[in-house]
């Protein structure tokens, strides 16, 4: 089983096999809660986010089309579209009207610098990670998917339910808003002193 | 900062993530669900699959009879007024009795 490819262990999770569940939660988890950590700003609810994504994954493994996206692809739109919809829950319970992912949406889910990016990382990429968290979820999320998780623009834009062109768009602004953040006299916290994690 | 730059640090992302914490794949195993059967499932497979060994049993040895039938009748030669045809051809094919 170790040989088996991911869409091969999909059949097997489909038929109920533990172990190949086991396997692609070796494989992927990492990755995936990275995403799920820049989401939503707290090792907490990516956690629980996280969580969500792979019971999702075991109940649904029978309708993953291996034609349609890779199976990465796949578990990235899951985490993707499990956060909105939390958001929105969380929203809804702040009595927060939210019928679309709109303008309130985006400033609803740009998450305050909390998370940490890793115990190593230099002050470039801490600035860079206090920036990244500063941006609008989306952009956030296409510079995530585009550089950390290392996904092709078509595959992002599977992965947001857009189009490619608008993941362009995305990166275009995301990254123009990451350089004049970059570019701004710095005031962002030391990152490896959390507030509230 | 140039575009460059930034290009670069960005390039550096991957490298700077961290794992997932180790007690949060014991999570998820411990609570994954048993799969359990639904009797609506099985009986659906059940019958998607009658269906695609009916195909295979009845209509597959049809379809290759007609093939073979079609076949037969396209290339064999028949008599018009002593004039001898096949349909193999564009160009009929004219025997002995052809003036």
């Amino acid at each position: 089983m170790q040989h088996a490819d991911d869409a091969q262990l999909m059949r097997l999770i489909a038929q109920g096999e533990r172990p190949a569940f086991e396997l692609l939660l070796e494989r992927h988890i990492d990755p995936l809660y990275n995403y799920a950590l820049r989401l939503c700003g707290s090792h907490a609810q990516a956690e629980d986010l996280v969580q969500e994504t792979w019971l999702t994954v075991w109940e649904k493994a029978h309708t993953y089309r291996s034609r349609k996206a890779g199976v990465a692809t796949w578990l990235h739109r899951i985490v993707h579209h499990r956060f909105i919809d939390l958001t929105r829950r969380r929203s809804r319970r702040n009595e927060v009207s939210t019928t679309q992912l709109d303008v309130a949406d985006q400033a609803t889910m740009s998450t305050p610098a909390t998370v940490e990016p890793v115990s190593d990382a230099g002050d470039e990429a801490a600035a860079l990670y206090a920036a990244l968290d500063s941006l609008p979820v989306e952009q956030r999320a296409a510079v995530m998917l585009r550089h950390a998780q290392g996904f092709a623009n078509p595959q992002i834009a599977r992965i947001m339910n857009t189009s490619t062109r608008a993941v362009e768009s995305l990166l275009a602004r995301g990254k123009r808003a990451l350089r004049a953040s970059l570019n701004a006299p710095q005031t962002h916290t030391d990152p490896g002193h959390k507030s509230n994690a | 900062m140039h575009d460059r730059d930034l290009e670069d640090l960005l390039d550096q992302l991957p490298a700077h993530q961290s794992p997932a914490p180790a007690h949060l794949r014991g999570r998820i195993m411990a609570h994954l669900p048993q799969h359990e059967e639904d009797p609506l499932a099985l009986l659906r497979h059940w019958l998607i699959g009658s269906a695609w060994r009916g195909l295979g049993t009845v209509a597959m040895p049809l379809l290759i009879g007609f093939a073979l039938g079609y076949s037969q009748i396209t290339s064999d030669p028949y008599e018009v007024d002593g004039m001898l045809f096949t349909q193999t051809s564009d160009v009929y094919e004219v025997g002995e009795a052809t003036p």
